[in-house]
């Protein structure tokens, strides 16, 4: 078979199109002739067809230039699709902008101290909170709670000072309680006491 | 630029108001999209009618198609829809079992349409293959290679010149010969199709 032919480069083009090898200015160029070249326009349709058969594609039906054709004509009796409204795409943003607004507001008055209220949210900005033990030891929780039976794999990184022993009886020895505590120290947390206020310069 | 960038740069010039360029995206994907309807409708003709109402819809919709999607992902599911509703409408039952879309890029339909088509069909689209796979053993091995790095390996032209080792204007001109001597072959059987 000979390969040597006159070269067209407008159709060499369509060929690096077909590829997305074709730069911009070349681009813009061919897309002007393919505006009045039907016949370009079929080469590129048979180009692609000839890639999907070498890349296995073969199940595919094969549409020919008749589908095309048609769906051509009934295109050109539509209106222009046009380009998506810039401000549509703007609008979309605020929305959103606007709704996370709303949200963060409410969340944030939401969370608001409430004076006289209890707790952390009602104590005193600049006022200081402390951290006090509640004088509750482990084995007085102990004494409380169930022993669980637990697996050995399961005790074995709790071998410290208030690890649970494995005791198989203590399902049955237990009270039913409606929640079980992990065995640790417990600590509570209190408003602490105001800052003192600085001493009066009556000594002077 | 990518596929996907030459599908956007198209769908901006139809939404500029050109149309070959829509006509170019339809001879792109037209054998794809008439797969996936056919695997629904199972009927050929009724497929290139849904196929072509398919394609109607897409254009009247490319004007909010801003590209967060692939140009054939999008129309992939128009067709899907498309095709659902004409059996709705028809009485039919959609089947259920969906291609997914992202299985959509590579869905090629063999499966299911080797037995689906027409006679007619089925015989043009063998005689295609048949041209094709002739047509590239009778390249010599320069083209051959040059179009096979593109088309079933996916190779860039860069990367194929490097393999080559020639340059990228070689390659470029290498895989327009070998389409072209393709094309000599399968052009009289799709002229009158």
């Amino acid at each position: 078979m000979t390969t040597e032919h006159a070269h067209d480069p407008v159709q060499e083009d369509l060929s690096a199109l077909v590829d997305g090898e074709l730069d911009r200015n070349r681009t813009a160029f061919l897309m002007r002739r393919l505006e009045h070249d039907a016949a370009l326009r079929a080469r590129f349709g048979r180009y692609q067809l000839v890639g999907d058969c070498l890349r296995g594609r073969s199940g595919l039906p094969v549409a020919g230039d008749g589908l095309a054709t048609r769906i051509a004509r009934e295109v050109a009796a539509e209106p222009r699709p046009g380009r998506p409204l810039p401000w549509r795409t703007g609008l979309q943003w605020a929305a959103g902008f606007f709704t996370a607004a709303i949200v963060a507001a409410g969340a944030f008055w939401y969370v608001q101290p409430v004076p006289g209220g209890e707790g952390l949210a009602g104590t005193a900005p600049g006022q200081a909170s402390s951290v006090a033990s509640s004088g509750v030891r482990a084995d007085d929780l102990r004494r409380q709670l169930p022993l669980l039976p637990v697996s050995a794999r399961q005790s074995q990184p709790l071998h410290g000072q208030f690890a649970p022993r494995p005791d198989p009886e203590a399902w049955q020895r237990a009270p039913v309680l409606p929640t079980q505590l992990p065995s640790t120290h417990y600590i509570i947390l209190v408003p602490g006491p105001a800052p003192a206020a600085p001493a009066p310069e009556a000594s002077r | 630029m990518s596929e996907r960038d030459v599908d956007q740069q198209l769908v901006e010039r139809v939404q500029r108001g050109d149309m070959a360029a829509f006509d170019l995206l339809v001879r792109k994907y037209q054998h794809r999209i008439l797969a996936v309807i056919n695997r629904y409708l199972n009927d050929f003709a009724e497929a290139q009618d849904v196929a072509q109402e398919t394609f109607l819809r897409a254009y009247r919709a490319l004007g909010n198609f801003r590209g967060d999607s692939a140009f054939y992902t999008w129309v992939y599911k128009i067709a899907v829809n498309t095709a659902k509703n004409h059996l709705v409408a028809q009485g039919r039952r959609p089947p259920t079992d969906d291609v997914a879309v992202d299985d959509a890029m590579h869905f090629n339909g063999e499966s299911q349409l080797k037995d689906r088509a027409t006679p007619e069909n089925e015989l043009l689209r063998q005689e295609i293959e048949r041209n094709v796979t002739a047509a590239v053993d009778e390249l010599p091995e320069e083209l051959r290679t040059a179009i096979t790095l593109r088309e079933v390996d996916g190779l860039s032209y860069e990367e194929i010149a490097e393999v080559m080792s020639c340059p990228i204007g070689t390659v470029r001109s290498r895989i327009f010969r070998a389409r072209e001597a393709i094309d000599r072959r399968i052009r009289p059987l799709l002229s009158d199709s």
